[in-house]
Parts: C-alpha cells; structure tokens; sequence
C-alpha cells in the first residue's frame, strides 16, 4: 500500500507546482474586464475590476482593435487559467483528503 | 480516476484523428489499460499508474503526417512546460503530464531529440529500444493503437527498477512487471513471446535482467533461467 501513498504524495508535489505555474499565469494576464469610455469623441479601454468594494478603472489605451484584441485573447487565456486552477485544486483536496485517510 | 481516463482517451482520439497516433507507440503505466483490453478484462493485469502519460517516438522516427501534436494537447487544455538546464519539454494538465521519449542510441546526447514533423522534442532514454523492437498493434476504444509487447514491456520494467532513484518508483515498477510477468507466463504463446525478447535482448541487458529478477521473482528467474540453460545446449 506504501506505493500508492507515495504516487499520490508525488502527485500531490506535481499538482502543487503546477498551481504556482498556473497563478503566475493569472498575474501575467490583465485583471479584470474591459471597458470603454467616450471623452471628446473618442473611445478608451479600462480594465474594471473590484478591489476592496469598490471598482477601479485602469487606463489600457486608445480603442483600437490591435489593442481590443489582445486585451480580449489575455483575458481569455486568465478565465482559462483560473477554470484549471480550480480543477488542480480540486484534485489536490482529492489527493490531500486520500492521504489523510491513511494517516487515522 | 474517471477524468484521468476521459483525457487519456480524448489525448488518444486526437492523436488518432491527425494521423499521428500511427506513428508513436504508446508507453508507461498506461499501456495497462490497453492490456487489461486486450487480455478480455483479466483482473492479474496490475491497474497501478501515475498522471505520467508517456509516448514514444521510435528512433529512426518513420513520421507518415506532419501534424502539430502541441497544438492539439492546447486545444486539450495543457500547457507546454520545459525544464531548466536539460531542456526536457512536458505538456501539462491538472489531471496528467505528456512526455514524448524516444531511444538512445550511440553516445546519447544531453539534450532532447526534435521530431520536426511533429513538432515536438523527444527524451532520449536508453533502454526503449528493447521496446521498439517488440511493438504490437492492437484496438482500444475503437482505435488502432501501437504498444509495446507485454512480455517487452514486462522485461522493461525489471530492468529499469534498478536504475531509479526514487524507492517508491523503484518498488512500483518491480510490483508491476513481477504480477505481470507471472501473468504472461501463464500462458503459453506469452511464454513465446517472452523467451524471443529475451533470446533478442544484448548479453549485458540479459545479465541485469537476470541479477534483478533473481531476487524479485522465483518463477520468472526459473523461466528465464531454462532458456538459458537451452541455449547452452544449443551450442
């Protein structure tokens, strides 16, 4: 039975590392969502998001589609990271709760 | 488990519809899920696997298709890690880890192998090509697959369990080629096939194999050890 204790402990350093890998991922990528505002006829992007109750706006740059796009593919690629950070985390608990079971 | 088991599938179903499973031989602790398959379900097929899911290239590689495999593995959620200094390539998932190898001939080098037509690099490791000289194609899931012989990858892991490092590493490889290989020798055209892998094998490997077995399995030293004794009869 010891082998498999320590497939799942090794799984368990795997899955650890690859959180990390994921949540260096997450900060990389622009927080929040976009949003656009009109001052003297032309449009600007922000990034909205919530810190502590209230929502802030940060300035991106000028409405173009370059500029639109790539906010777009990064917030994409974070929502993606998130949705495998939570997978990881599920299976670590998996993995966590499978190891505590042998200890009682 | 049943995720593991969904994306191995998906992995292989992709592969397939690319045209790229053709060409690479499927290795590692999952082959046992082939041969639980192929041996109608037998219980005595060991199920013991890590989240390591492991292809290999052979060497010279005969690739038919130019298929980006790494695109496809993104389209499946994993993400391309390399390690720092070696270079070895990884295609990472919450619920398993790609790794493409491929054996080691002449001096080996301390880099990976790039398979341009796959574009993707290969781990270069020694002993695969005991391997690659046993491979069976067999259906899974619908699908043609390529792995190695029981009886190859069954001698495989006997003589790979000495060279881990890790103890757990080496305890599950010797568990599984030791319930395996006892098996295989159960019945009779596996003991054929068992006795050409080994009659194929170097005489450096084949003294290893016999060192490690002699103190892991009783009945596979006894069987490996008669056909010892045939060939000295032969000469």
């Amino acid at each position: 039975m010891s082998i498999m204790m320590d497939i799942l402990e090794e799984e368990k350093k795997r899955l650890e590392e690859l959180m990390d890998m994921y949540r260096k991922k997450i900060e990389q990528a622009p927080q929040g969502s976009i949003s656009a505002k009109e001052r003297g006829g032309r449009r600007y992007l922000y990034l909205a998001r919530r810190e502590g109750g209230r929502v802030v706006f940060e300035y991106v740059g000028r409405d173009v589609p370059e500029v639109r796009d790539a906010l777009s593919e990064g917030i994409r690629h974070r929502k993606e990271y998130q949705e495998k950070l939570r997978q990881a985390r599920d299976n670590l608990r998996e993995i966590k709760r499978a190891l505590r079971g042998k200890r009682t | 488990m049943e995720r593991e088991r969904d994306l191995f599938l998906a992995v292989l179903a992709r592969l397939d519809e690319a045209g790229a499973l053709q060409d690479i031989v499927l290795i590692g602790g999952w082959c046992l899920l082939v041969y639980r398959e192929y041996f109608e379900g037998a219980a005595e097929v060991p199920m013991k696997r890590t989240t390591d899911l492991d292809f290999m290239v052979p060497n010279p590689s005969r690739i038919h298709r130019d298929v980006d495999v790494p695109l496809i593995l993104e389209a499946l959620g994993f993400d391309r890690s390399m390690s720092l200094p070696d270079g070895l390539v990884k295609y990472v998932h919450p619920d398993l880890e790609v790794e493409f190898l491929t054996p080691e001939r002449g001096k080996g080098r301390d880099r990976p192998y790039r398979i341009d037509k796959l574009h993707i690099e290969a781990q270069g490791l020694r002993f695969l090509e005991l391997l690659q000289r046993h491979v069976m194609k067999t259906s899974f899931h619908g699908m043609v697959i390529r792995v190695p012989e029981p009886a190859a990858y069954v001698l495989h892991k006997f003589i790979i369990s000495a060279r881990r490092t890790k103890e757990f590493k080496r305890a599950k490889d010797m568990d599984t080629a030791c319930i395996l290989g006892e098996y295989l020798l159960g019945l009779e055209n596996q003991q054929c096939m068992l006795r050409d892998v080994y009659n194929g094998m170097h005489v450096k490997w084949k003294k290893e194999l016999m060192r490690i077995v002699s103190g892991t399995s009783a009945p596979m030293y006894e069987f490996l050890n008669s056909l010892e004794a045939d060939c000295s009869f032969l000469e």
